[in-house]
């Protein structure tokens, strides 16, 4: 029960930001406002009568993908932008389904948010500085044992980024005009058979990249922070190094073997015209060493190892296009702690492998597949996902 | 979708084109069609990926994006304004799932003054 007060809880103050009524009728009624107006009357029904009332809601609002994008809509337009803090924060309800659950559906929702405190750029002209960031991210169940992925993560990072090659000369006034004129025209096409076809086009990257060379972006971080479970039954401090790094070989685009499958089914499709890997689409990889001090671990309590360890992580994303506006991805992530006691070892909390990969069609419908675990998991476990995104 | 996604707008004709440019946007995606794409349906933007993961993303693309406008483009950032204050903006826009490419344009357009901007 209590996750349902708390989920009413969130909904009353989704409904507390509603606009106006007055507004959605000089607008005129949409299905989004005919939905809002459901939730409103849902939310007053749940006042006089709350079990029968939160039963309707949830029918309501999680019965069908289309409730629990209203609900996601309703916070991203009402709640979100009037904090100056959450207005940086993703925030979506959701649904899952775990394979062992017996076809239980688990409500809850997944947030994150990443954003830079501070930055000083090192010398003026210089594409390299120092910044202090934070970031935050997890996802929670309104009922904990269905949640698949239970792991809260929130760092304060300082970082030294720098960023070779890009672009690598500063171009004349005719050049700018020049891009702008051809800008222009482009901007005014309207088929998109036309624009690819358009001779500008063909001027306009030409042009481009007499100027752009591979790029290469490192960010180095001291990075600190807690881990826990969503009800911090489980928590760890962390203290560590981070290594970032991304690629873009836009000179040297047939260096990306990650791509060449999906070039060939660009290829293949009559998408592309020519077999091309996408040089701005290299995986990007994380690497990290921290010291993790265990403060709360029920399963480490129990095998009598509550020490402080060292853990190697890397993380690596890729996202590439297999057609017009349709993706793939895929998110890898390893961590491994060092030195691992033998009882560690033996109980499998040593090593924790999870991955996550979707395909993403054009019209916002996706299928995507988790396996593995994260740290505080006891055990693997696989996640489908079907479902869309769209805006209203 | 701001009224100021339009082709008269060299901010967001530049930002649209940059994009494209970038390969973070579809080839045959047109300008017209371009302001209502949310930052998750760019190419740097994985969902199942960690926030941090995001952010260096973010951060590689974003400085990309600011050499393209001031070495190649002819933009200046606007009085007040500097690689600080464009970086933390455009990022504010750029980590945020549902914010627009017409939104990012806006935020371009109020950092930078445009070669031949009005």
């Amino acid at each position: 029960m209590h996750h349902r007060i708390g989920l009413a809880a969130l909904l009353l103050l989704s409904a507390s930001c509603l606009p106006p009524r007055a507004h959605a009728q000089e607008a005129g009624t949409t299905p989004l406002e005919d939905v809002k107006t459901q939730v409103s009357a849902t939310l007053g029904g749940i006042l006089d009568h709350p079990a029968a009332g939160l039963d309707s809601l949830f029918t309501a609002l999680f019965k069908d993908p289309e409730g629990i994008a209203t609900l996601n809509k309703i916070w991203q337009d009402n709640v979100l932008p009037k904090s100056r803090f959450l207005r940086n924060l993703n925030l979506e309800f959701k649904t899952f389904k775990v394979d062992d659950a017996d076809s239980v559906l688990g409500l809850g929702f997944s947030y994150s948010i990443a954003h830079d405190l501070a930055m000083h750029r090192l010398r003026p002209a210089a594409q390299a500085g120092l910044s202090l960031s934070f970031a935050a991210e997890g996802n929670v169940a309104f009922e904990q044992a269905l949640n698949p992925q239970d792991f809260l993560d929130s760092k304060f990072s300082f970082h030294l980024f720098k960023s070779w090659g890009g672009t690598i000369a500063v171009a004349q006034d005719e050049i700018f005009t020049r891009l702008n004129d051809l800008e222009t025209t482009l901007a005014m096409i309207e088929d998109p058979d036309s624009l690819l076809n358009a001779p500008a086009l063909r001027n306009f990257n030409a042009l481009m990249s007499q100027y752009i060379r591979d790029q290469f972006y490192l960010d180095v971080s001291l990075t600190g922070g807690l881990e826990a479970n969503q009800n911090f039954s489980a928590t760890q401090y962390t203290f560590g190094a981070r290594l970032g790094l991304d690629l873009n070989l836009w000179q040297h685009g047939y260096l990306n073997l990650f791509d060449w499958p999906f070039a060939a089914v660009r290829y293949l499709s009559g998408y592309d015209g020519v077999l091309e890997p996408r040089g701005g689409q290299f995986p990007m990889a994380l690497f990290t060493l921290e010291r993790v001090h265990p403060t709360e671990d029920p399963l480490r309590e129990i095998l009598g190892d509550i020490s402080d360890y060292t853990r190697l992580s890397m993380e690596v994303t890729f996202k590439t296009e297999v057609a017009s506006a349709s993706y793939f991805e895929v998110n890898f992530r390893y961590y491994k702690e060092l030195g691992a006691s033998e009882v560690i070892r033996q109980a499998g909390l040593d090593e924790q492998v999870y991955v996550t990969a979707a395909l993403t069609a054009p019209n916002g419908v996706f299928v995507s597949y988790t396996t593995g675990k994260l740290p505080f998991d006891a055990r693997n476990d696989q996640i489908y996902q079907l479902g869309f995104r769209y805006n209203f | 979708m701001p009224d100021s996604w339009t082709h008269n707008n060299r901010a967001a004709t530049t930002t649209w084109l940059t994009l494209r440019f970038l390969a973070q946007i579809p080839k045959d995606l047109v300008f017209a069609k371009a302001g209502t794409r949310t930052m998750q349906e760019l190419l740097f933007w994985t969902n199942a990926s960690s926030a941090q993961a995001r952010r260096v993303a973010a951060s590689g693309l974003i400085i990309e994006m600011d050499s393209i406008f001031r070495d190649i483009r002819g933009a200046q950032y606007e009085n007040g304004k500097s690689l600080e204050t464009a970086v933390n903006a455009i990022r504010d826009v750029l980590l945020n799932a549902d914010k627009t490419v017409a939104d990012l344009a806006v935020v371009n357009d109020e950092q930078y003054r445009f070669w031949q901007e009005d």
